[in-house]
């Protein structure tokens, strides 16, 4: 029988870990910690103060998750696609080979995540009381998580794409740019930009943390309370609804994003290897 | 204008095996085929080279012609004919029909009109440039059970010994009064008639179903296959035909880039690629590749192949699945990770390449022998960015080897490494050739290993059409009397335009000449 699919994937998990500790790329989770530290250490002193500062701070450690993820991958597989055409002649499945990298990278994105999560509490002061789970730093955990290693799935998508890695460095800004504007925080999005929005790790992201931050807390002042004190939100946000329905959507839609991407990214190695 | 005279020297003769089966018999009768043979039955009055018993051949039914290099057959106006690859060979003139060409794996069938249900005498001859006469073959019984596996040394049904068959490779299937064969999805196919099946095809009596390197032929109530016995460390035959290369044209959108390109390559051949520039060396490479494209980038124009490229008697074109496995190629670029070791880049490719039912052992097994064969052992634990570029070049073919390739093609292993690098890496590669099957190697520096070259083959672009043409094809001696050069360095200087002395037309059809006589 073909060597399986499953067994391809523990080849290359394997390869990828040996690569991971001859390449040095250690240092990935070195780049995350120094990050998180930065923006945490911005942040976290005004998070759970008022609306804004919560909102924004929420915008700032999704953006630093996005980053961490996108970085992860993005320059991997377009630096060797001559060595993936030869291997995929010798018998590699492009499932197989992104599946290797979807695998290896989760646990990456894990140590990741547990870093940003722990220089989080660090500055700031997570309210303990979750949605789903009594704790509610596990589910804050769960969707940094999520985010980083969604966004860590749309670096592999954009290296399986770019030819060279020129090419996808040149793109990764334009996506995280794109990831910023659509995440409802910096613009009220309408029309088409909502749609594109949908399809955005940062407006899931965005959704998931403020459901368990519960920014629709009438207790969350808005800045201008401090000085008027009777001013109050009138409308709140059905993105960040404080259920657990809200939360699972949020989640469930991120981890489709990353279906998504991994499948677009296995069609474009099928495309660029066929009849090769 | 060189106007010396090339002496004509006609190709050695090859030995070629016919495999007859006779429907009712269970033995293959196995002819060592040595030059011009008569096939025909044997009466008191009348001899042939190749007797049969059974009553529906002719006592003069056809010939075996040998004529430079290639077996031909032609019927000779026998009563109940030849047919040729399931067609019938057409009387042309009163000596016969049209002589046809054959090709390892050709079928040869005398019977009566309805092939589907063959005469009871009718035979069967299967033309064999690969299988061994020392062959041992067996036959099995159809008439047990209703399902019988076929793997690669399994205790139940057909078992096979060749590595290349997988443990649970196929099986056949009785339905209703047929059997079928279904691939198991294995890793190197089945074929049957010399075409790839897609997942299981009908039988009809006397089919021939190909797994890996055995022949299985079926009867309609048993099957009779050879035991191909793996031997690694044997010296190639060199006079077995591995390659049928017959390309007419090769063209991107509208543009011809190589035409005529016609040779037969032999197993342990060790052959150079030369060729001016703009000559079609890649492309040459690309088509004998199976490659439909001209690289991996999504937007490479496909190529468009008129003509066959046969491997091992199957058209490469038409049995992609089956035969790319066999064929190896080192590119000029890397495709070796520099952060990983040799036995680690080496054993990953085993376990990429070889069936998932290899045991560890014979994994570990194939990875030591490609490391052996490479002479890479003593830097089995180092990292590739640390070796030198022969070193690396070494672990590209070694990857390759590890599976069961038969042809491996290097473009330009040697560029960039010194004198004493080169000719190590080049004899290294003479050596592997002798055991592995050809070895073609395009180099801008052949003459430090001139006298390793079993052939060249010399490709021109000529400047009347603007189109990569054989420009020669014959041993290293032969090729430097046909270009009158001492060395094979000057043949590039002698064809190119640029920057050399324009003959390519002059030798295109010198060599087109002498391929007509």
């Amino acid at each position: 029988m073909k060597s399986s699919r499953t067994k391809q994937i523990g080849v290359y998990v394997k390869k990828n870990y040996r690569l991971f500790i001859n390449q040095k790329d250690w240092k990935f989770i070195v780049i995350a910690a120094v990050i998180s530290f930065l923006v945490c250490a911005i942040v976290g002193e005004d998070m759970f103060s008022t609306y804004e500062d919560t909102k924004s701070g929420f915008f700032a450690i999704i953006s630093a998750a996005i980053w961490i993820g996108v970085f992860n991958s993005i320059q991997g597989i377009c630096k060797e696609h001559d060595t993936i055409s030869s291997e995929c002649r010798l018998g590699l499945h492009m499932s197989s080979y992104i599946g290797a990298h979807i695998v290896f990278d989760f646990f990456l994105c894990l140590i990741q995540s547990i870093i940003l999560m722990i220089i989080c509490l660090i500055f700031i002061d997570f309210p303990r009381g979750g949605i789903i789970f009594d704790n509610a730093i596990i589910e804050y955990f769960i969707t940094l998580l999520l985010i980083i290693w969604c966004s860590d799935i749309m670096g592999i998508m954009i290296s399986s794409i770019a030819s060279v890695p020129n090419v996808a460095m040149t793109a990764m800004p334009f996506v995280l740019i794109l990831q910023l504007v659509m995440s409802g925080v910096l613009f009220d999005l309408e029309g088409w930009s909502e749609k594109i929005a949908y399809a955005t790790v940062s407006k899931w992201g965005m959704s998931a943390m403020g459901s368990i931050g519960n920014l629709n807390d009438e207790s969350l002042p808005l800045r201008l309370s401090a000085v008027f004190p009777s001013v109050v939100r009138l409308e709140t946000e059905a993105a960040y609804e404080y259920t657990a329905e809200n939360l699972m959507h949020a989640w469930g839609a991120i981890l489709l994003i990353a279906l998504c991407c991994s499948v677009i990214a296995v069609i474009s190695l099928k495309i660029r290897n066929k009849d090769f | 204008m060189d106007s010396k005279t090339v002496y004509y020297k006609p190709s050695p003769q090859r030995p070629a095996l016919l495999l007859i089966v006779e429907n009712g018999k269970t033995a293959v009768q196995v002819v060592k085929l040595n030059g011009d043979m008569r096939l025909g039955r044997n009466t008191p009055d009348t001899t042939c080279d190749i007797p049969l018993e059974s009553t529906i051949v002719s006592r003069n039914h056809g010939d075996f012609r040998y004529i430079d290099g290639n077996y031909y057959y032609k019927d000779n106006n026998s009563l109940n004919g030849t047919y040729y690859n399931g067609k019938l060979l057409e009387k042309l003139n009163e000596n016969g029909s049209r002589a046809v060409k054959l090709r390892d794996g050709d079928i040869l069938r005398i019977d009566g009109d309805e092939l589907g249900t063959p005469h009871k005498k009718a035979i069967e001859i299967i033309f064999s440039t690969t299988s061994s006469e020392h062959e041992q073959w067996k036959c099995y019984p159809l008439t047990d059970s209703t399902t019988v596996p076929i793997g690669r040394n399994i205790e139940q049904g057909i078992s096979l010994t060749d590595f290349m068959v997988s443990r649970k490779h196929a099986y056949l299937k009785k339905v209703g009064n047929k059997w079928k064969i279904v691939d198991n999805d294995s890793m190197n196919g089945v074929a049957v008639n010399d075409q790839e099946i897609n997942s299981s095809a009908i039988l009809s009596p006397f089919d021939v179903i190909k797994i890996a390197n055995s022949i299985l032929i079926f009867t309609g109530k048993e099957i009779i296959y050879n035991q191909y016995i793996a031997d690694n460390n044997r010296k190639r035959n060199r006079q077995n035909t591995i390659m049928n290369i017959d390309i007419e044209t090769v063209k991107v959108k509208s543009k011809t880039l190589l035409k005529d390109i016609k040779m037969d390559i032999y197993d342990g051949e060790f052959i150079l690629i030369l060729g001016g520039s703009g000559a079609g060396k890649t492309t040459f490479l690309n088509s004998i590749l199976g490659k439909k494209k001209s690289s991996n980038e999504p937007s490479a124009e496909s190529y468009d192949i008129q003509g066959k490229v046969f491997l091992k008697g199957m058209d490469l074109y038409k049995n992609f699945k089956i035969l790319k496995c066999k064929i190896g190629i080192v590119e000029q670029f890397s495709t070796t990770r520099d952060n990983d070791t040799v036995i680690d880049t080496i054993r990953d490719t085993a376990r990429i390449m070889l069936p998932s039912d290899c045991s560890k052992e014979e994994i570990e097994e194939r990875v030591e022998n490609a490391i052996e064969q490479m002479m890479l052992t003593t830097h089995k634990y180092d990292f590739i960015r640390s070796l030198s570029g022969g070193q690396k070049k070494r672990v590209e073919v070694a990857k390759q080897a590890v599976g069961n390739q038969e042809v491996f093609i290097l473009d330009e292993p040697d560029s960039g490494m010194d004198r004493a690098s080169r000719v190590s890496l080049m004899r290294n590669l003479k050596e592997f050739s002798s055991k592995v099957g050809v070895v073609m190697v395009i180099s801008h520096s052949p003459d430090d290993a001139m006298d390793l070259f079993t052939k060249v083959i010399v490709l021109a672009k000529s400047q009347q059409d603007e189109v990569g043409h054989l420009a020669f094809y014959g041993d290293v001696q032969e090729t430097l009397n046909f270009f009158g050069v001492t060395r094979l360095s000057e043949i590039v200087v002698e064809i190119n335009y640029e920057g050399g002395k324009g003959r390519a037309d002059e030798f295109i059809k010198k060599f087109e000449r002498i391929n007509r006589k």
